[in-house]
């Protein structure tokens, strides 16, 4: 297990590169569907006035 | 339709002509960005011998952007762009008759700087035929790219940075090949290669560039 | 097949349409995703000539394609945004841009990690990753025209002239400085990224392209149906719509 964390010697590299590109899809898909909220709680709420 | 081009010409030109003072700042700013290059690096002869033909056409790339807004803002504040469209002619003539005029009002000084420039750049007399036929070839593509820049910024109130975001990256093809012909003719290598290429481009250019102006134009203006 | 398009440049019926594509689209993204993942970093083997990190290519170079794929639908969106003058193809081109911008600096972070162990250094002005840079600023400058012109149908319509330019300008800029690196670094020995790979290797890369790429599609319609409720939100099904939730 510690040996496929350390990918001989090149972890920092290997997990750095799939981290980052983990981090940067989730994030958009997080951003999207947080958007999706905000806009229908904004029309939702337009509609009370 | 031929005339009615010569006309935009004419009249750009007139234009020009009338405000002698701004047809020289392209080429100051020109000798400007040059000078800059010897004080930041080093000015040995060697070394910038070996920079020279990229720095003469990074700042050839500066100078076409920098004198570039100039070619339709006024005409597109004051609706003489909306009168073009208005015309019993094809809008996609009268522009490329504005640019020609443009380039014939900035790129064509290029011709006269740079030579001169790149003597302070110790480029070697060899070269400087090349160097000549670069600018003839090349400068015309900025042009054209660059009308298509600001057509599309023309109705934005600070569309100068953009401007440059947008078209900084179009004119790589135009900065390698050029740069590339003057530095194979310093070492003596042959540069058809790169001349046919900047030649192509120019073509393209030609080709494709007015329908892209007349239609950034007329998205501007809705 | 014509009248299905025609159908589908209705924002409503868009909406509902991708609607019922988002719950597969994004099984199958995890599922693929995990998938390719474990293959490339697990079942793989050790490439003799670059080690470990050679596991990096199964991200990197499918997030390369997606860069130059994204720009491609976005331009054909701007193109059918020109002539057809549909609302949904000018939603597309703004959402491919930022997505794609995401991919390429994806690809080119991925790049430089692959860079450092194998060529010894992070960036190298090789002609892959300096044409993915370029089209990085190309993304940008859309992404800046777009958002700088308040009318969002006007915006469309201005990225999509500056997609078009791109698209065509792509090819020359790629093939400009493949040749210009050529020049300028005549005796380099560089490590391909993708020599003729074994099976076992090359499995998992298409595993990871196709996942990215419907990851792509299902990012793309959510962000799309995002766009159409907040541009067509006095219409009366947005309405519903909403009041139903």
């Amino acid at each position: 297990m510690q040996e496929f964390f350390y990918m001989g010697g090149k972890g920092f590299f290997v997990w750095g590169s799939y981290g980052i590109t983990a981090f940067g899809l989730i994030l958009s898909l997080v951003i999207a569907s947080r958007r999706k909220g905000k806009l229908f709680k904004e029309i939702e709420d337009s509609f009370e006035e | 339709m031929f005339k009615a081009l010569l006309t935009i010409i004419q009249r750009d030109l007139l234009v020009a002509f009338r405000r002698r003072a701004e047809l020289m700042n392209p080429i100051l700013f020109y000798a400007i960005v040059v000078t800059l290059f010897p004080l930041g690096v080093s000015p040995d002869k060697n070394f910038l011998s070996q920079l020279a033909p990229g720095v003469v056409w990074v700042a050839a790339l500066l100078a076409a952007l920098i004198s570039m807004e100039s070619i339709f803002r006024q005409d597109f504040d004051d609706g003489s762009i909306e009168q073009l469209y208005l015309s019993q002619h094809p809008p996609m003539v009268l522009i490329f008759g504005k640019v020609v005029a443009h380039w014939l009002i900035t790129g064509l000084p290029m011709l006269i700087v740079i030579p001169v420039m790149a003597l302070l750049l110790f480029i070697p007399n060899q070269a400087i035929p090349t160097l000549f036929i670069t600018i003839l070839l090349g400068t015309p593509i900025l042009s054209l790219i660059g009308a298509i820049g600001v057509a599309l910024t023309a109705g934005l109130r600070g569309g100068g940075v953009l401007l440059w975001l947008l078209v900084l990256p179009l004119y790589i093809p135009v900065l390698i090949f050029a740069s590339g012909a003057v530095s194979a003719s310093i070492d003596g290598l042959a540069t058809s290669g790169h001349l046919a290429m900047l030649g192509v481009g120019l073509i393209l250019a030609l080709i494709l560039a007015p329908l892209a102006i007349s239609a950034s134009l007329k998205i501007s203006m809705s | 097949m014509w009248s299905f398009f025609h159908k589908l440049s209705s924002p409503k019926y868009y909406y509902e349409w991708s609607g019922k594509w988002i719950p597969w689209l994004g099984g199958i993204t995890i599922l693929l995703t995990a998938l390719g993942v474990y293959w490339g970093l697990v079942i793989a083997p050790t490439d003799y000539q670059q080690g470990e990190s050679y596991r990096i290519i199964f991200i990197h170079v499918p997030a390369a394609w997606m860069s130059m794929f994204i720009y491609m639908v976005m331009a054909v969106a701007g193109f059918i945004a020109l002539v057809w003058k549909t609302k949904i193809s000018e939603i597309v081109v703004s959402e491919c841009a930022v997505i794609g911008a995401v991919f390429t600096a994806l690809a080119l972070i991925t790049g430089m990690l692959w860079g450092k162990p194998t060529w010894g250094t992070y960036w190298q002005w090789d002609a892959r990753l300096t044409s993915e840079l370029i089209l990085l600023f190309l993304y940008l400058g859309v992404i800046s025209i777009h958002s700088a012109i308040e009318d969002p149908r006007i915006a469309a319509r201005a990225a999509s002239v500056l997609a078009i330019v791109g698209i065509i300008n792509i090819p020359i800029i790629h093939y400009s400085v493949t040749w210009w690196n050529s020049l300028h670094q005549p005796n380099m020995e560089l490590v391909s990224e993708s020599p003729s790979m074994h099976p076992s290797m090359l499995i998992p890369l298409l595993i990871m392209a196709i996942a990215f790429k419907v990851y792509f599609g299902w990012l793309l319609f959510i962000r799309v149906r995002n766009e159409i409720i907040s541009r067509e939100r006095s219409t009366n099904w947005v309405k519903k719509l909403i009041l139903a939730s």
